[in-house]
C-alpha cells in the first residue's frame, strides 16, 4: 500500500523565468514565497514519487501526435524542452517500473493512457520542479500529461476521474511508497490571442473558493463556455482537476494568490491536507 | 442541364480537392485552412524546440518558411506577428505566444528580451 504524503495545485508560468523583472517586486515576491512554501511542504512530506500532472503545450509532442492522457516511462527525463524558457538544462529521476505498474492500474481502471518511454518536459513540468524541487536524484519524477490545447480536449468530469482512478491505483501500489502530486496549470490566461495580458480574478476567487471550501467537485461541471471566460489558458484547470479527483475532493488552503497581466497569468496556489491517506 | 451538373460537380471537386473553400476565412469550424495552418504549427513548434533554428529563421526567414510550404500571404502573417490573423486562419494560439517570444528573441540566444 503506497500512499500521498502531500499534495498541491499550482499555476505555472514560463514568463516567470523567462521575463523574471516583467512583474511589480511585490508580485514577484508573493510568488517567491508561494514556492518556498510549497517546497518546505514537500520537503517535510520526504515523498519518494513526484506525479506532476501538467497540460501539454505542444512543445513535448509535436502538433502532428497529442496523446490525451500520457504516463511518463523514463529512465530519466530531459527539459526544458522549449529554447527559451531562460531555465537551464536538467534532467530528473523517472522510475520505468514503477510507472508501468501505475499505468496498468489505471488502465484496469478504465483510462487507457499512453505510457512514454522517453520524454523532454516542457515548463509545464519543468517550471515548477526548478522552483519546488530543484534537486535531481530524490524523489523519482512521474509526469502525467493531459491535453489541455489541441482540441478536442478531455472533459473536465474525465479529468475528475483519472485522478480518483489515479488515487486508487497508488493507494493499491505495493511497496509503501510515499507519493506527493502536483496538479500544474491555470488558472485564468489567454495564450496567443489578442486579449493575452487579459486575467479574469472574479473567475480565479472562485475556483479558490470553491477548492477552500471542499466544492472542487463544481469546477468538474462547468460548461466549455464558463471556462472560456478565463481564457484559452484555463482550460489547463484540468489538471488541477486530476489532484481533486485523487483526494476525492478534499478542501485545500490557499497559499497565495496573484493576478499578473504582466506574467499573462491569474497565479493560484493551494495545498492540500492528506492525513489519513 | 446535364452538362450544366457536369460542370457544377467539375468546379466544386477541383475546389474540394484544392481546399479552397473557405479560404477567405469564411468557413466556419475545424477543417479552415487546415492543412496550411498545420504547416505554420509545425514551424512555430520546431522554432520552439530546435536549437539555433531561431537564429537561423531571423538570418533568413523566407528560406525557413519556404522549406514549411508556407504561401507569401502566411509568411506576411508569421512575420507580421499578426496573432489575430493567424488564429483566425487556424493557428493553434499557444503556439502563437511563441511566435510573440519569437519576436523579442532576434538575438543570437534565441531568448527572451
Amino acid at each position: 500500500m503506497s500512499r500521498i504524503v502531500a499534495a498541491i495545485t499550482m499555476s505555472h508560468d514560463p514568463l516567470i523565468p523567462a521575463m523574471p523583472e516583467a512583474a511589480p517586486a511585490a508580485q514577484r515576491a508573493a510568488v517567491a514565497e508561494a514556492h518556498a512554501a510549497i517546497r518546505a511542504r514537500l520537503t517535510a512530506a520526504r515523498p519518494e514519487y513526484l506525479v506532476v500532472v501538467a497540460p501539454e503545450h505542444l512543445m513535448t509532442f509535436a502538433p502532428g501526435l497529442v496523446p490525451p492522457w500520457t504516463v511518463g516511462g523514463a529512465e530519466a527525463y530531459r527539459g526544458p524542452v522549449e529554447q527559451w524558457l531562460g531555465i537551464p538544462p536538467f534532467a530528473w529521476a523517472g522510475d520505468p517500473g514503477w510507472t508501468q505498474a501505475l499505468t496498468a492500474g489505471l488502465l484496469a481502471r478504465g483510462f487507457d493512457v499512453t505510457w512514454a518511454r522517453e520524454l523532454t518536459l516542457d515548463h509545464g513540468v519543468v517550471q515548477p520542479l526548478h522552483y519546488v524541487w530543484p534537486e535531481a536524484g530524490a524523489p523519482r519524477v512521474v509526469p502525467v500529461l493531459v491535453n489541455c490545447v489541441q482540441p478536442p480536449l478531455v472533459s473536465l468530469e474525465r479529468a475528475w476521474a483519472l485522478g480518483e482512478a489515479l488515487g486508487a491505483t497508488i493507494a493499491a501500489m505495493p511497496g509503501d511508497a510515499r507519493v506527493a502530486l502536483i496538479g500544474s496549470g491555470g488558472l485564468s490566461h489567454w495564450v496567443g490571442t489578442p486579449e493575452t495580458g487579459r486575467v479574469n480574478a472574479e473567475w480565479d476567487r472562485q475556483i479558490l473558493e470553491w477548492i477552500a471550501r471542499g466544492e472542487g467537485a463544481r469546477i468538474a461541471a462547468l460548461s466549455p463556455a464558463e471556462v472560456a471566460v478565463a481564457g484559452n489558458g484555463a482550460e489547463e484547470i484540468r489538471a488541477w482537476l486530476v489532484v481533486l479527483g485523487a483526494l476525492g475532493g478534499r478542501a485545500g488552503r490557499v497559499i497565495g494568490y496573484e493576478p499578473v497581466p504582466e506574467w499573462i497569468t491569474g497565479l493560484g496556489y493551494v495545498e492540500y491536507s492528506v492525513e489519513g491517506m | 442541364l446535364r452538362k450544366w451538373g457536369t460542370y457544377v460537380l467539375w468546379r466544386y471537386g477541383i475546389a474540394f480537392l484544392r481546399d479552397d473553400i473557405g479560404s477567405d476565412g469564411e468557413m466556419a469550424g475545424h477543417r479552415r485552412n487546415e492543412m496550411s495552418a498545420y504547416q505554420i504549427e509545425k514551424m512555430l513548434h520546431d522554432l520552439a524546440v530546435t536549437p539555433g533554428l531561431v537564429p537561423r529563421f531571423w538570418a533568413e526567414p523566407e528560406a525557413v518558411m519556404g522549406e514549411y510550404g508556407l504561401t507569401a500571404a502566411e509568411a506576411a502573417m508569421v512575420r507580421e506577428q499578426d496573432l489575430g490573423g493567424l488564429g483566425r486562419y487556424g493557428v493553434n494560439p499557444v503556439l502563437l505566444m511563441g511566435l510573440r517570444v519569437l519576436g523579442q528573441a532576434k538575438g543570437p540566444g534565441g531568448g527572451p528580451a
